[in-house]
């Protein structure tokens, strides 16, 4: 490629490449930068919440005040000073809208850019989308033929109000308050996220989805969402996030619980989109969150499906605790970074129960001057007699200036468990891709081809309308890693 | 008096029940052969009679000369004279083939009051029976079943047989992953081994196997259940025209 | 790589103030993670410093006793090994001092009260093995033996090597092993101390262009037994083999650490641990392979594998993997289980009895990893895995 032509293409990626990097102007609400007391107090009032989440909160921030941020990850980034954020911006009139026709145009015109047409969704998709705009969520469809079967399906600011004794049972039980630093953080100034009740043995009629956006400049997003399924009942969740191309780094800290009761199955899937920062590793959204889901009742299944491709930090692993007995934990997740990318994402399994079965599959691609870590805990507690774990993770370096580690702990404490874990690295071969090249593809769509192979087996996990979203995201972000 | 007794053999895997009442009484020097679809329970069949744990017997009982097996392990009923030919021979890696085969008869042996078989002797003995069925001393030095191919694995259970030389033997599924050629090695070593008072019970889903080991007795299997017994035309019959009328039946 | 001229005075006194300023590993550093060491940094040990005379006259024949060396004098070798004191070799000691890991509280504890230790050096193919045998007893004393030995290129060299004894003691050996280009070394440990012994051990190696290091060990004895071994491949083509058997019973604590930096490119380095856990006994494998960017085909590989045979005994591992290369082959596996039951029935259906069918299979897991080498270094370490099943009460 000529000197020109190569120019002329790095200014295209550096300006061009993540297509949800606009902003939206709109006016918003916003509160002072800065994280006091007085701040929770303001966020609590602005939802109008009970006493008792208040109290929630303070208590929160106080264990807070006390943690220090995790070092333990293979991560580096300049301390976030946490007094330089906004905690609370929403759009103005956008308190609780009932229908999509209160919501203003020009968040649906947002959504619609975003690929998430909402009306369309709502006409043709048959699914339910909860839409959080900043801190606040700005449009939930679906919600009257969901209450039909008794499902709800909020935001949980409303949850709060509307349905306070599941949110008092449920919140904070999964993932407690001072679980680690993120977590008090999220349990003191959380503005908004989804929640979902699935009653006894329904089967929710459609997948759930909530897309996060974050639009503010200066703003952290601190969602919080919490799925219970109850006895029987099967739900499928789908979450999907962007931010626009700036120069600073956000942060974004959210809490996701999810319990299932005896023979209840969650299907959590993520693509996670957040804007990764530029080629030069200037701005981009500092992803640090915690999910968690409890398995309680026997024979109960929780699934995490993740697609990671945004973000300029990723610390995040999704756990399962397998308390019921043959209770099932799943991980399958593809973590691509490119650039200057950092992720450092992976899963807990802790076996309680007997008869306990997690699988972990892991598919990690480093390209650019990125890293990208799967760290992993897989522990069988006394009591998980014949229980069985099995983890297979593999990363792929494309290219020689980037990094991809493993760092897996592994306990058991019952013999009659059984650990398999299988790990390898690798890149793509130079067989591979001559015979791609040599078939006519250009270099860019040989390797998005043979990394999307790479990552069938968790691909193959998502649901149908994802799935091809996130193929073409993982082509997408990996453009210019090879050259 | 019969050599193998199963009467009334009822047996489960967890809450499922799999055999459903079997009854079957061998003689000594008798062949039967067992056929059946997959899933009727003939690999359950083989395994309870060895005394495999996993399976609960909920009823009936297994008498071998005589005596109830019920209450033995499965290295007792081995002792007393059963031998199971596995379908899928198990790999034992760092366990040593000879200390293996002489683990096994020295068991046998000293169980029997006859103290420990003398080593040079017996490496003699197995070089000779190894040869008999074509297997090359290579293969008695490797670590049990490791590395060995689906024919040679075979081969090995049939050295084994010769080696123990059991009352009672049972082949599960014998033939399955062996071309023409090892076919015939393997039913000729089973052959060589019926003297006047072994029991044979084979067990196939093929009739080929049968054209070389000739049973005396014939059962259909279904379902958990003997649903048909014949002699050995009873074979060509279900070879012909299938399973499909039997597990109807059933 | 020259680096500055440190004496062994030298090297005690700066890791002595560094042991001041930092002392044990807390609870929370990640090294630790798994084995608790409260006992050990609640006793308050004295070193040895009895001077020690005689012992055998044997040749290739080094005896320690709590960690003091055989007088130089009363020792023979064949051709090719230059036995010295450390305090004697300022190359080697220098050598030593660059090689201790940054922030090492075991090391730089043992090294502050180390009061000598042996500089040996190997010039050419030596046919007959060296033996280092190291011998303990009493209570509340502390022993640190430091030996330093270099293969110059072209040595061959095979080494046995022992710690046993007895009383409510504390070993922390360090060793540093160069092995220069083309030269190999072939290195058998067996760590059989009684059962009230703690034992840390911190084993360095460094490799040049195309050597070969091969380290099996057996860690059998001690209440507490820690073995950790970092190896830098420095130069292309070297390979290094690295395989543990660990053996825990009652409340004993098993650690086998080991972190290989592949510091150049077409190295090997192939790791395989095998461990029997019973009782109430605790164990981990946490094993590190690091390749750097300019490491580019390098094969790094680990499989650890470990049986529990008891309903109170735990099981650690911690396999890690960081790469910044990619044009490489890296892979581990780990396995934590009990005894497969398809094998046990296998066995028992040829009318092996269930407990000597479980003894068989035990030990053929053991063997497995020791069973290919050759004697000498076969018999050395079959020997206590033996013993230890033997004495195993099923």
């Amino acid at each position: 490629m000529s000197a020109t032509a190569e120019t002329v293409r790095q200014v295209e990626e550096a300006t061009g490449k993540y297509k949800y990097g606009f902003v939206t102007d709109i006016e918003v609400d916003k509160a002072p930068k800065g994280l006091s007391e007085d701040t929770i107090r303001m966020i609590s009032a602005k939802k109008e919440e009970p006493e008792w989440m208040l109290e929630w909160r303070l208590k929160a921030y106080a264990t807070w005040l006390k943690m220090d941020d995790p070092d333990w990850a293979m991560l580096n980034y300049p301390p976030i000073d946490y007094q330089d954020i906004h905690y609370y911006a929403a759009p103005k009139n956008a308190d609780g809208p009932k229908s999509l026709d209160e919501v203003d145009p020009e968040l649906l015109r947002t959504y619609e850019k975003l690929g998430i047409p909402l009306h369309e969704q709502e006409m043709l998709a048959g699914v339910a989308v909860d839409a959080v705009f900043d801190s606040v969520s700005v449009a939930t469809t679906f919600r009257e033929k969901l209450a039909e079967v008794g499902v709800i399906f909020c935001p949980i600011s409303e949850a709060i109000k509307n349905h306070p004794d599941l949110v008092k049972a449920y919140i904070g039980s999964v993932v407690p308050q001072g679980d680690n630093y993120f977590t008090a953080l999220n349990s003191a100034v959380f503005t908004d996220g989804s929640f979902v009740y699935i009653p006894k043995g329904v089967r929710c009629p459609m997948e759930l989805s909530t897309y996060f956006r974050i639009n503010e400049k200066d703003t952290g997003q601190f969602e919080r969402t919490l799925i219970i399924a109850e006895e029987g009942s099967y739900v499928s969740y789908l979450e999907g996030c962007t931010a626009p191309q700036r120069d600073e780094n956000q942060l974004h800290a959210a809490v996701v619980e999810l319990v299932t009761m005896d023979d209840a199955e969650i299907k959590y899937s993520t693509v996670q989109n957040w804007y990764p920062g530029d080629e030069n590793g200037k701005g981009g959204i500092y992803n640090f969150v915690t999910k968690r889901g409890a398995c309680r009742g026997a024979r109960s299944k929780i699934s995490w499906t993740q697609v990671e491709t945004g973000s300029a930090i990723t610390w995040k692993y999704p756990s399962c605790i397998l308390q019921g007995e043959g209770s099932v934990g799943e991980f399958y997740s593809v973590a691509v970074t490119n650039n200057a990318q950092q992720a450092d994402t992976g899963t807990k399994m802790i076996h309680i129960g007997a008869n306990t079965k997690s699988t972990i599959i892991s598919k990690g691609i480093s390209a650019g001057r990125s890293n990208n870590t799967y760290r992993g805990l897989v522990r069988m507690m006394p009591g998980a007699e014949n229980a069985r774990n099995f983890t297979q993770c593999d990363s792929l370096l494309v290219g020689d200036q980037c990094g991809a580690h493993t760092v897996p702990y592994i306990t058991s404490r019952n013999p009659s468990a059984k650990v398999e874990h299988e790990a390898t690295t690798s890149r793509i071969s130079e067989d591979q891709m001559f015979y791609c090249l040599q078939r006519g593809m250009t270099t860019e769509d040989a390797v998005s081809l043979i990394v999307n192979g790479f990552c069938k087996e968790v691909m193959k996990e998502l649901p149908m309308e994802f799935a091809v979203e996130a193929q073409k995201l993982i082509g997408i972000s990996l453009e210019g890693s090879v050259g | 008096m019969p050599l193998l007794e199963i009467e009334n053999l009822h047996a489960s895997i967890g809450d499922k029940p799999i055999l459903k009442g079997i009854n079957l009484t061998i003689n000594p020097s008798e062949i039967h052969a067992i056929m059946g679809p997959n899933g009727s329970g003939k690999s359950t069949l083989s395994y309870v009679l060895a005394g495999r744990d996993g399976y609960e017997v909920t009823d009936g009982d297994i008498r071998l000369d005589g005596v109830s097996v019920m209450e033995m392990e499965a290295d007792e009923r081995a002792r007393a004279g059963l031998f199971l030919a596995f379908q899928y021979p198990v790999e034992l890696p760092g366990v040593g083939g000879m200390s293996f085969l002489r683990g096994a008869v020295n068991a046998r042996r000293i169980e029997a009051g006859l103290g420990e078989i003398d080593h040079i002797a017996f490496v003699k003995t197995v070089r000779e029976a190894a040869n008999k069925l074509g297997i090359k001393d290579d293969m008695l030095k490797r670590a049990v079943n490791v590395g060995f191919s689906g024919g040679e694995k075979k081969r090995y259970e049939i050295l084994q047989m010769a080696l123990l030389e059991p009352k009672m033997a049972i082949l599960d599924e014998t033939d399955s992953g062996l071309d023409v050629d090892a076919l015939r090695i393997v039913s000729e070593g089973v052959n060589a081994l019926k003297t006047d008072d072994i029991g044979v019970l084979v067990i196939t889903h093929y009739q080929r196997l049968l054209d070389y080991i000739i049973p005396d007795h014939v059962h259909i299997l279904a379902d958990g259940k003997i649903v048909k017994s014949g002699d050995k035309t009873l074979a060509l019959e279900v070879e012909k025209s299938g399973y499909g009328e039997f597990t109807n039946a059933a | 790589m020259p680096h500055d001229v440190v004496s062994f005075e030298r090297l005690a006194a700066d890791a002595a103030s560094r042991y001041a300023d930092n002392g044990w590993p807390g609870s929370k550093d990640e090294a630790w993670r798994f084995t608790n060491i409260n006992a050990i940094r609640k006793t308050e040990f004295s070193p040895a410093d009895t001077a020690i005379t005689g012992t055998s006259s044997e040749i290739n024949f080094i005896h320690f006793i709590n960690g003091v060396h055989q007088p130089i004098d009363n020792m023979s070798f064949n051709d090719g090994i230059i036995c010295q004191k450390l305090t004697d070799n300022a190359g080697l000691s220098s050598a030593l001092a660059a090689a201790i890991p940054h922030g090492h509280h075991v090391a730089d504890f043992a090294l502050a009260h180390a009061s000598d230790g042996l500089a040996i050096t190997i010039d050419q193919v030596v046919d007959n093995p060296l033996q280092m045998i190291f011998d303990y007893s009493g209570d509340g004393i502390s022993s640190h033996p430091v030996v330093v030995i270099k293969l110059l290129p072209g040595a061959d060299l095979t080494i046995l090597e022992e710690h046993k004894g007895d009383g409510a003691g504390l070993s922390a050996p360090v060793m540093l092993f160069c092995v220069e280009e083309g030269a190999k070394l072939h290195h058998a440990r067996r760590l059989i101390e009684s059962d009230q012994r703690y034992h840390l051990g911190l084993n360095l190696v460094q490799q040049k262009s195309k050597s070969v290091y091969s380290g099996d060990m057996v860690m059998a004895g001690g209440d507490i037994t820690r073995s950790e071994t970092q190896v830098s491949l420095m130069e292309a083509d070297a390979q290094s083999y690295l395989n543990a058997v660990y053996l825990g019973r009652d409340a004993q604590m098993r650690d086998v650490t080991s972190r290989i930096d592949h510091d150049a490119p077409d190295c090997q380095s192939f790791q395989r641990i095998h461990g029997v856990l019973d009782n109430q006994s605790k164990a981990v494998f946490q094993g590190k392979v690091k390749v750097e960017r300019y490491a580019q085909k390098t094969d790094g590989n680990q499989m650890s594998r470990t049986l529990i045979l008891s309903r109170e005994a735990e099981a650690n591992t911690k396999p890690e993997l960081e790469i910044y290369a990619d044009d490489v082959t890296c892979s581990h596996g780990a396995t934590i289980g009990e005894l497969d039951s398809d094998q046990l029935f296998y066995l028992m259906s040829r009318g092996i009895g269930c407990d000597e069918a479980r003894q068989m299979l035990i030990e053929a897991f053991l063997m497995d990893v020791v069973d290919a080498l050759d004697d000498p270094k076969r018999e050395w370490l079959i020997e206590p895995i033996e013993h230890w099943i033997k004495t195993r009460v099923s």
